[in-house]
C-alpha cells in the first residue's frame, strides 16, 4: 500500500459517535480524504485531548464496554469493507498498552482486514524495547511498520526508523491531539524531514485550519492528518459540515506541492 | 572564554526516546491545555523543540554577561592534600556560587522572566525551597522590572531567614507555603496547621496564584526539559575549561537542572561517540528524598495537587512530604524527565547521602577550601571526597559546587552547635 504525497488524511475513532453513523460519516469524508486513520477507542488515550478523549469513551459505550473488545474487531470488519470498496486506504492506530498480550493476533487481524499499518504512538515512549518485535509482526502480516515520533525526539533514532522502509512515520507537532501550544511546528518539522530523507513524514495534533495544513506541507510534510477539528465540527454543525472542512484541507494540502 | 551563544537539548541525543508529558485522564479537561495561561510562551516553545542547541536570544546572552559568567573552574588542591589523594587524585569543581545570587538558579531565572515580559506578564510567581530559586526569580525580577510572588515551604521560611530577607529586599513578595491564599494551601492546613511544605506544594500553589489573576506567568525552578536545558551554559563552558577528561562527574539532584546543566553536554559527547566515554556520572541526592535511589520510574504530578501534566520520573510520589532538612532545595519528589530516563538506562549513577554525613563533608571542604558551600551542593561534595578517598589509581574527579552557603549560615549554626565544631581530619 503506497500513501498518496502529499496526503490528507481524517482521522476517526472506529465506532463514533455510534456504530451506524460512523459508516455514514466514514462515507461522507471518502471523497475528500486520501487516507483515514481509524482510532480503535481506548480507555486510557494518554496522547489524546479532551475533544477525541471523549470520542473514544463515547465509542466504548456505544458498543457496549464490557464487550467493546470483541465488537471492534467484528465492526472494523464492516468499516473496513466499505473502505475496499472505496479503494480509500487506511491505517489503524491504537495504544500499545492496550493490546500488550495480543499485539501479534492484532497486527494479524489488522493486516487481515487490509489496514496499510497499526501505528502504536506509545509503543517507542514506554515500550521500546518491542520495536523490533513490532516491525517483524507487521511485516509477517503484510503490513509495513509506522512509527510516530514527537517534537523531543532522538535524531539518530529519527533517522534509523526512516531505514525501516516506514509506511509513515507520524510526527506529534503538539503534545496532545486538539490543543494548541506556541510551539515552533514547522521549525521542528522542517528539521524532521533533513532528518528522515525521503520517509513518508505524517503530520499532525491541533491541525485545524487549511492554511496550517498547507503550512505543514511547505514546511516538509508529506500528508497532513486532522481528527479534533473534524469531530467538533461533525459533533457542532453535522456530517456535511465536517466533510465540507475536510474537503478544504485536503486542497489546501493539494495547493501546497503547487505553489 | 565566551559565554556559550546556545543551549544544548540532550533530548536529540537520547538513547530512546523522552516519554511526553501527559494529562491525567481524570477529567475532560487538559493540563497541557492550561498551559499557555501558565508558563512564558517562549518556554513552551522550547520544551517542544527537536533541535538539538536551541539558540539563546542576545537579552539573556547580556544578562549572563552582566551576573559575571563564566563561573570558574577551580582545582581543589588542598581538598586533596587533606584527603592525602595529592598526586593521585585530581580534583576539580565548577564554581556557580560565584554568581552574585549565589546558585546556578539564575541561569534559567533570567531567560524565563525575560519570557514573561515578552508575554506582558506584570507579574511572575513561583516555589522555592532553600531560598536559591527564589532569590534567582526575585533577583531576575527587579532587573526586568516585573513583580515576583515566591511561595517558599513553610519549613524554609522560618529557618532560611537571610535569603527571605534578600528577595524581599529585591522587592519580592515572600509567602510561607502552605498558604491562606490558595485551595491547595488551605486544604494543606486544614489537614496540618504545622504543614512543613514540600516543593510539590508549593509548586501547586504558585500556579494556582498564576490561574486565578490576569497577567501573571509561573516560572519553573528545575524538573522541565527546557529549564533543564537552560542550564547547560554550566556544562558547556566547563567542556572548554577541563584541562583533562574525568573519571567522574558529581552533581546534587534535586529537580535536576543542576546535574543536568553540569553533566548534559559531556553526556550528549557521550551519547554521539565524541568523549567521555570512561567518565561515570554520579547524582548525590538526600536520604530525606531519595528519589532516584529508592522511588519508582512512572508517570506522577509535576505539583502535588495535579494542576500541570503528569511526567514520567523517578518519584516518591507527589505527595511525598519529606522531613523539613537543611537542604531544602532537595525536598522534591520527582526528578526531571530526561535525568530519570537516563537513571534507567544506567548512565546516571545516584547515592544517597544523610545530612549529617553531608555537613561534615561541608565542612572539611570548607576548612579546605576556603568555600562554604550550600547544603544542596554539599552532597556533591561529599559524593566527590568519597570517590577520592577511595580512589586507588589516578583518578580525576569534577563536580558542580552549585552554590554556596553564606546564606545557610542558620543551618551550619546548627550543625556546629550539635557537633561542638569538631575537627574533621
Amino acid at each position: 500500500m503506497g500513501l498518496e504525497e502529499p496526503g490528507f488524511s481524517a482521522y476517526i475513532p472506529l465506532a463514533y459517535p455510534s456504530p451506524t453513523r460512523f459508516l455514514e460519516v466514514l462515507e461522507a469524508l471518502v471523497p475528500c480524504t486520501d487516507f483515514f486513520e481509524i482510532g480503535l477507542p481506548s480507555q486510557k488515550p494518554k496522547y489524546d485531548g479532551p475533544t477525541i478523549r471523549k470520542a473514544h469513551i463515547g465509542a466504548l459505550e456505544a458498543l457496549g464496554e464490557a464487550e467493546a473488545g470483541g465488537r471492534l474487531l467484528s465492526f472494523l470488519e464492516t468499516a473496513a469493507r466499505i473502505l475496499r470498496n472505496s479503494s480509500v486506504p487506511y491505517v489503524l492506530m491504537t495504544y500499545y498498552s492496550d493490546h500488550r498480550q495480543r499485539v501479534t493476533s492484532l497486527l494479524e487481524a489488522a493486516g487481515n482486514l487490509g489496514a496499510g499499518c497499526v501505528l502504536f504512538p506509545d509503543l517507542l515512549f514506554d515500550h521500546y524495547d518491542h520495536m523490533q518485535d513490532y516491525i517483524e509482526g507487521s511485516r509477517e502480516a503484510g503490513m509495513k511498520p509506522c512509527f510516530f515520533a514527537s517534537s523531543r525526539f532522538p535524531h539518530r533514532l529519527l533517522a534509523e526508523l526512516s531505514r525501516r522502509d516506514p509506511l509513515f512515520i507520524y510526527m506529534g507537532l503538539q503534545p496532545t491531539t486538539g490543543v494548541e501550544l506556541p510551539i515552533g511546528v514547522a521549525r521542528n518539522l522542517a528539521l524532521a524531514r533533513k532528518l528522515v530523507g525521503e520517509a513518508y513524514l505524517l503530520a499532525g495534533f491541533a491541525v485545524k485550519r487549511p492554511q496550517d495544513a498547507q503550512g505543514l506541507v511547505r514546511a516538509g510534510a508529506s500528508g497532513v492528518v486532522v481528527g479534533t477539528a473534524l469531530l467538533e465540527r461533525l459533533e457542532k454543525e453535522g456530517p456535511s459540515e465536517m466533510r465540507e472542512l475536510a474537503c478544504r484541507l485536503r486542497k489546501a494540502v493539494k495547493e501546497a506541492s503547487m505553489a | 572564554m565566551a559565554i556559550p551563544l546556545k543551549w544544548y537539548n540532550i533530548s536529540a541525543d537520547l538513547p530512546r526516546p523522552l516519554p511526553p508529558l501527559v494529562d491525567p485522564l481524570d477529567d475532560g479537561g487538559s493540563r497541557i491545555a492550561l498551559l499557555t495561561r501558565i508558563l512564558p510562551s517562549r518556554l513552551i516553545d522550547e520544551e517542544y523543540n527537536l533541535s538539538r542547541y536551541i539558540p539563546i536570544p542576545p537579552e539573556v546572552v547580556a544578562s549572563y554577561h552582566r551576573i559575571g559568567r563564566p563561573t570558574p573552574l577551580l582545582r581543589a588542591e588542598s581538598l586533596e592534600r587533606r584527603l592525602g589523594v595529592q598526586g593521585r587524585v585530581r580534583i576539580y569543581y565548577k564554581y556557580e556560587g560565584a554568581l552574585p545570587t549565589g546558585s546556578h538558579k539564575i541561569n534559567t531565572a533570567l531567560p524565563q522572566v525575560h519570557y514573561a515580559r515578552l508575554d506582558g506578564a506584570e507579574e511572575v510567581a513561583t516555589e522555592t525551597g532553600a531560598g536559591q530559586w527564589g532569590l534567582a526569580v526575585a533577583t531576575a525580577a527587579s532587573i526586568m522590572g516585573v513583580r515576583a510572588k515566591v511561595f517558599m515551604t513553610r519549613s524554609s521560611y522560618e529557618k532560611k531567614r537571610a535569603r527571605r530577607v534578600l528577595m524581599e529586599s529585591l522587592g519580592a513578595q515572600v509567602v510561607p507555603s502552605p498558604s491562606e491564599l490558595t485551595r491547595a494551601g488551605r486544604r494543606a492546613l486544614e489537614k496540618d496547621t504545622r504543614h512543613p511544605g514540600s516543593l510539590g506544594l508549593a509548586i501547586t500553589e504558585a500556579v494556582e496564584h498564576v490561574l486565578s489573576g490576569d497577567g501573571r506567568r509561573y516560572v519553573a525552578g528545575s524538573v522541565l526539559e527546557s529549564v533543564i536545558t537552560h542550564q547547560t551554559v554550566i556544562g558547556q563552558e566547563l567542556l572548554d575549561q577541563l584541562p583533562e577528561e574525568p573519571d567522574y562527574m558529581v552533581a546534587c539532584v534535586g529537580g535536576g537542572s543542576n546535574m543536568a546543566g553540569f553533566a548534559y553536554p559531556a553526556i550528549g559527547l557521550r551519547l554521539r561517540g565524541e568523549g567521555f566515554e570512561k567518565t561515570r556520572f554520579i547524582a548525590a541526592e538526600s536520604t530525606a528524598s531519595p528519589r532516584l535511589t529508592r522511588g519508582e520510574y512512572r508517570y506522577d504530578g509535576l505539583d502535588s495537587g495535579l494542576v500541570l501534566p503528569l511526567a514520567r520520573m523517578y518519584t516518591l510520589g507527589r505527595n511525598h512530604v519529606p522531613p523539613a532538612i537543611h537542604a531544602a532545595g532537595l525536598r522534591y519528589h520527582g526528578a526531571a524527565p530526561s535525568l530519570s530516563l537516563l537513571r534507567s538506562l544506567g548512565l546516571i549513577e545516584p547515592i544517597a547521602y544523610n545530612q549529617e554525613e553531608v555537613f561534615k563533608a561541608a565542612l572539611l571542604f570548607a576548612r579546605s577550601e576556603g568555600i562554604v558551600p550550600a547544603p544542596e551542593s554539599a552532597h556533591a561534595v561529599k559524593a566527590a571526597i568519597d570517590i577520592a578517598s577511595r580512589s586507588r589509581g589516578d583518578t580525576v574527579v569534577v563536580f558542580n559546587l552549585s552554590g554556596h552557603g553564606l546564606m545557610d549560615f542558620e543551618s551550619y549554626e546548627v550543625i556546629l552547635r550539635n557537633t561542638g565544631g569538631e575537627s574533621l581530619g
